[in-house]
């Protein structure tokens, strides 16, 4: 396995709303390495972006790293350990050094992270010059190179354009543009895809691999598309209720699936070609829907809408267990003989938190 | 799935175009949006309808309903032109085609309770007396598979599932016989979209009805269609059986959109051979002389930047190219 660029350990964020606190991430555990591609797939409220974001110290104002640990090559960069005021500054620097230059990101709408009053020369030179010793005329070069990695044509007279008059599909290639610029060795593209159509999506993946194969980059990919990990990523991770369900190689997730939530989903988006379909020509669904985390429980984020929930799940959450090298998931089914003890725990957690 | 020959709706030749304004003291110019689509949809038959953003499928099905005054063409629908009718005629075939929207957040008025969203359309229409429009409306709730004692809440309190749910129950209001679904499940979470697609179909089996399935989601779209379109810059390039169409495509802007969607099986992913289209998609408001497609297409020649293909019947299927 290649080495850790990024490990992330036991994270959890939180949210404080007006209606309450709302723990978007409860847990969360992965990592990546060079020239890795990871999936991280889950529907709205799942915490796949938060999880994510969280990590670069992209968090709205009210929400906060409640605990974990966050190493990017080797250096911790999670807020739990700091103390005083000053190392919570060094902190931000830290961060703000590295957004951009060894991180690049890319996210999903790419007209609201592009300026619509500066030409995107100057948006594509920006980075590089406050991340690098170039100066205006490299950093120029730099760019018209860029544009023709994403296949911009005649990118010396873009250079002077501005963005309305690119297409979705360019403004799109124009962020990775951007996000490369530094020659990142992360790159967090957040639904890079979603809104975009299919030919041009297809560009767009083929970009993102090829930049993870021939430069080593890696890539965590944030989607809600099995599709787009199908093809594309090396592992995946499935998230569910602010935990990850079920993690595995890409093989794994879509031959060897065992966590429920992971089988329905597959399911409903598997038997969309007709001679698949269920019974009476019906897809078959999962019932219900996600979890409002304002009133999670304390079990298993997906027991109200599995088929195969029992009794412990409602109020115990199980812990993971490991099928083979690297594939893992935290369900009831697979920890039933040691379920005594596993409740006994959480039962003793409990108590001490309610002293 | 069965199959009923006499189509319920006949569209011929149906044009849309807009008018955009450049600018103080500029020229105007037209956008087409659709230009010259003919298709007929048979009763309790899906048509999906596919294409990529700006091909102009929304504005086909709007113009469908007339939501928009057609330029051009014909609409008959049960036998009857509607395509010249005043609004005072045109009202009791608005009852019968209706249509549910993409974003469902967007399109139930929030001051709304969900039993006055629904029983809107029996007050426009006066097709249930007043004392009757309340039992309705439970009953309808229980097809969409919501609970009776969501009558008096309001459309803030429920997910986007919920809410397509309450969009469809007030397109079902007034017993529609032809419904435009423009991309009703992509805003929805992939949990949800079964069960929405599932609903669809079960209220279509009940009813006999005849749905317009329009969506960019090919895999979607082929499930639950008996025929698709394949739209490109106003023009249906490509129409058949579902399957077929999507099995072996003719049509070389089919070819290159099919091979574009992201498969749901790894081992087929890795194996799959993208081809690959060269250029962006010509502006609407500058369209082609010839083919719409030619300036992206690998078979195109002097004739296709000439004249613009017209369907033709090419192994059981319509295909609007002059290289099949």
């Amino acid at each position: 396995m290649s080495e850790r660029l990024l490990e992330v350990r036991d994270l959890r964020v939180s949210f404080a709303t007006r209606q309450g606190t709302v723990r978007a991430v409860r847990g969360v555990s992965f990592h990546v390495g060079a020239g890795e591609i990871l999936g991280f797939v889950g529907e709205s409220g799942s915490g796949k972006s938060v999880s994510v974001l969280s990590c670069m110290g992209l968090l709205a104002r009210n929400g906060r790293i409640d605990g974990g640990s966050i190493l990017f090559e080797g250096k911790e960069l999670s807020p739990v350990f700091l103390t005083t005021r000053e190392q919570q500054q060094q902190r931000e620097n830290e961060l703000r050094r590295l957004r951009g230059g060894r991180i690049g990101m890319i996210f999903q709408d790419p007209m609201t992270y592009i300026n619509p009053v500066l030409t995107i020369g100057t948006q594509l030179t920006e980075g590089m010059r406050a991340h690098k010793p170039l100066s205006r005329k490299e950093a120029r070069a730099r760019a018209v190179e860029l544009m023709r990695l994403v296949e911009i044509p005649d990118p010396e007279r873009r250079m002077r354009q501005y963005p309305y008059e690119f297409s979705g599909g360019m403004r799109q290639r124009i962020l990775i543009a951007a996000a490369l610029s530094c020659d990142p060795k992360l790159l967090i593209a957040d639904e890079p895809t979603t809104a975009l159509d299919v030919t041009v999506q297809a560009q767009i993946l083929d970009l993102i691999r090829r930049r993870a194969r021939e430069a080593g980059t890696a890539v965590i990919l944030i989607t809600h598309d099995l599709g787009v990990v199908a093809s594309l990523c090396d592992r995946i991770a499935i998230l569910y209720g602010g935990k990850i369900a079920e993690t595995g190689t890409t093989d794994d997730i879509f031959y060897r699936a065992k966590h429920p939530y992971t089988r329905g989903l597959l399911l409903s988006v598997a038997a969309r070609r007709a001679d698949s379909a269920g019974a009476g020509g019906y897809l078959p669904s999962i019932s219900g829907s996600p979890p409002d985390l304002l009133r999670i429980n304390s079990g298993c984020p997906f027991a109200a809408r599995c088929d195969s929930a029992m009794k412990i799940c409602r109020d115990y959450m199980p812990v993971r267990r490991t099928f083979g090298k690297g594939h893992s998931a935290s369900c009831w089914l697979y920890c039933r003989d040691s379920a005594a003890e596993i409740a006994a725990v959480q039962d003793r957690k409990r108590g001490d938190a309610r002293v | 799935m069965t199959r009923v020959s006499e189509p319920l709706l006949r569209v011929e030749n149906l044009s849309k175009s807009f008018p955009v304004d450049n600018g103080w003291l500029r020229k105007k110019s037209v956008l087409q949006a659709v230009s010259g689509v003919s298709l007929t949809i048979g009763r309790g038959e899906t048509f999906g309808l596919v294409g990529e953003s700006g091909c102009g499928k929304s504005t086909l099905g709007r113009t469908i309903l007339k939501v928009y005054e057609p330029d051009g063409g014909r609409i008959v629908f049960d036998g009857t032109d509607i395509t010249g009718l005043k609004p005072q005629a045109m009202r009791p075939y608005r009852a019968k085609m209706q249509m549910v929207f993409q974003d469902p957040y967007a399109s139930l008025n929030p001051r709304f309770t969900v039993g006055e969203l629904i029983t809107e359309p029996m007050r426009v229409h006066h097709l249930c007396p007043p004392g009757e429009q309340n039992e309705r409306a439970l009953a309808l709730l229980d097809t969409v598979g919501l609970k009776r004692d969501h009558l008096n809440r309001y459309p803030h309190e429920f997910s986007g599932g919920q809410r397509q749910r309450i969009g469809i129950a007030r397109a079902l209001a007034l017993n529609p016989e032809f419904i435009v679904c423009d991309e009703p499940i992509s805003a929805l979470d992939v949990s949800i979209q079964a069960q929405i697609v599932n609903l669809l179909m079960r209220i279509q089996r009940e009813g006999n009805l005849s749905y317009l399935f329009i969506a960019h989601d090919l895999n979607m779209v082929r499930f639950l269609s008996h025929r698709i379109g394949v739209m490109y810059m106003g023009s249906i390039m490509e129409t058949g059986e579902a399957d077929a169409v999507c099995d072996q495509p003719m049509h070389p802007y089919t070819q290159a959109l099919i091979s574009a969607v992201p498969q749901m099986d790894p081992e087929t992913a890795r194996k799959q051979r993208r081809i690959p289209l060269k250029g962006e998609a010509p502006s609407p408001m500058h369209l082609p002389a010839g083919c719409p497609f030619a300036p992206r297409c690998p078979r195109a020649d002097g004739i296709c930047r000439e004249e613009k293909p017209c369907l033709k019947p090419v192994s059981g299927r319509l295909v609007a190219c002059h290289h099949p």
